[in-house]
């Protein structure tokens, strides 16, 4: 991999140049000698495009994520984030010459696993007859939770929200559950919809609570739509325990928790 | 029986925890030389400092990612142990460690997209396109190109973390990624528009 030949060096050294056009590190002088290169070389001026757009991409789903994760982080407390830490370092990495050796030990084993690749491949063959009859199965499954998703969904109707006191808020909440019907940058919003939906339901009042049965059902049949019966099922679960029987959100709920029980 | 399911909160808290454990452990070990038991301790505190940070509201004017201000805690942490073990530490040592690189400006980024002359909807359309490749960058490009571009990892930080011979290594590789994900981008960018 350090093999850094010419045409890479000369590659590697203009985006070097970029990288420092982009992090302010050049004076004034150089950095119109730099446009100007630009504007006559059409090559390097798409590999500075591309490196911009590249770093413009990374920082705006980067924001993103930070924001789902700083709330998460509110929604837990800290006995919590103890076991969470804690389990996240049981698991072995890799980063010592002992883990290096190791490595070479793995290759020492090389012929027996070449040994049993004769199973393998025997067992690969019936794996792939089974696999062609249970894809059948769950693409009959698939196509079904996706149909319940894209029913369900469309029967929550966006224009019946409030539209008082938090503009904010609910403009947000309403572009999610748009795209929940819509199929726009589902997984996003999903993600989204996930962090308010947890917000909405916590015991002190905020100001998403008012925006829960909204948050509940978008995210429920969003799921849905994304074929996840099973975190479908876990806010629907949660969903019939806020609602009553009687109410027409609990009502909603109940028969949906059913129907996917029946998919 | 009955089993609790993880939340959504918890479980992206669990993915962002195993994701920085196994870059904190690389750097710890490499950069401070401390033990495996003494990098677990730093991240454990370090997490617990980052959530209590973030309820503090410390973290409602960050300019980093978190993942960097994460390391910003952990290498705070490192040093104290260090201290504690009885070992020599100058704060000068502390601000010359090379973590860093210099951030990169949003109106440069601009300025260079700009160059190519297009309509708002235009560049909204490509930047959404951007936006979806670089969810689903695959490994190694997604940990170089996210640790370079977003938490402004330097080349020696990064080799540290990923584990590579030098930063030789990484230049190649991240200059591999950017290549493939222009690539990536043109193919769907001719699909799409």
């Amino acid at each position: 991999m350090d093999n850094i030949n010419e045409i890479n060096k000369q590659e590697l050294q203009q985006e070097e140049r970029i990288m420092s056009y982009l992090q302010g590190k050049m004076s004034n002088e150089e950095e119109s000698a730099f446009l100007d290169e630009l504007k006559n070389d059409e090559d390097f001026k798409a590999k500075a495009i591309n490196i911009a757009r590249l770093a413009k991409g990374i920082s705006q789903v980067g924001e993103e994520r930070d924001k789902i994760l700083r709330e998460a982080l509110l929604s837990v407390d800290e006995a919590t984030i103890r076991a969470i830490a804690k389990d996240a370092t049981k698991a072995k990495v890799a980063v010592n010459a002992a883990d290096i050796i190791g490595s070479e030990s793995k290759q020492a084993k090389t012929k027996v696993v070449s040994f049993k690749q004769k199973y393998a491949t025997i067992l690969s063959v019936a794996a792939s007859l089974l696999f062609i009859v249970y894809f059948g199965f769950l693409y009959n499954d698939y196509s079904k939770t996706l149909a319940l998703g894209d029913q369900y969904a469309s029967t929550y109707d966006t224009s019946t929200m409030r539209g008082d006191e938090q503009p904010e808020v609910e403009k947000e909440v309403e572009s999610l559950i748009n795209n929940v019907y819509n199929n726009t940058d589902l997984s996003a919003s999903l993600k989204r919809l996930a962090v308010l939906w947890e917000v909405s339901t916590m015991e002190t009042y905020n100001d998403y609570t008012n925006y829960a049965p909204e948050l509940g059902w978008a995210l429920a049949t969003g799921y849905l739509k994304d074929n996840n019966k099973d975190d479908a099922k876990v806010v629907l679960e949660k969903m019939s325990k806020l609602y009553d029987a009687d109410s027409a959100m609990g009502k909603k709920v109940r028969e949906l928790l059913e129907k996917i029980s029946n998919l | 029986m009955t089993i609790q399911l993880p939340t959504f909160s918890e479980r992206e808290l669990n993915k962002l925890a195993r994701d920085e454990w196994s870059k904190a452990l690389a750097f710890l070990h490499k950069q401070f030389g401390l033990s495996e038991d003494e990098c677990k301790d730093i991240f454990q505190e370090a997490f617990v400092t980052l959530h209590n940070n973030n309820l503090s509201g410390k973290l409602e004017n960050m300019t980093s990612s978190l993942s960097t201000y994460f390391y910003g805690i952990c290498r705070n942490k490192a040093y104290e142990a260090m201290r504690k073990n009885g070992k020599n530490v100058h704060v000068e040592d502390e601000v010359s460690l090379d973590v860093l690189n210099a951030e990169i400006q949003a109106d440069k980024i601009d300025a260079l997209i700009g160059l190519e002359n297009e309509s708002n909807t235009f560049v909204e359309r490509k930047e959404a396109l951007v936006r979806q490749i670089v969810r689903e960058l695959p490994s190694p490009c997604n940990e170089l190109l996210w640790g370079f571009f977003r938490d402004n990892f330097s080349m020696k930080t990064l080799a540290q973390m990923f584990n590579y011979n030098s930063e030789n290594s990484v230049k190649v590789t991240k200059h591999r990624c950017q290549n493939k994900f222009r690539d990536r981008f043109n193919e769907l960018k001719d699909q799409l528009f």
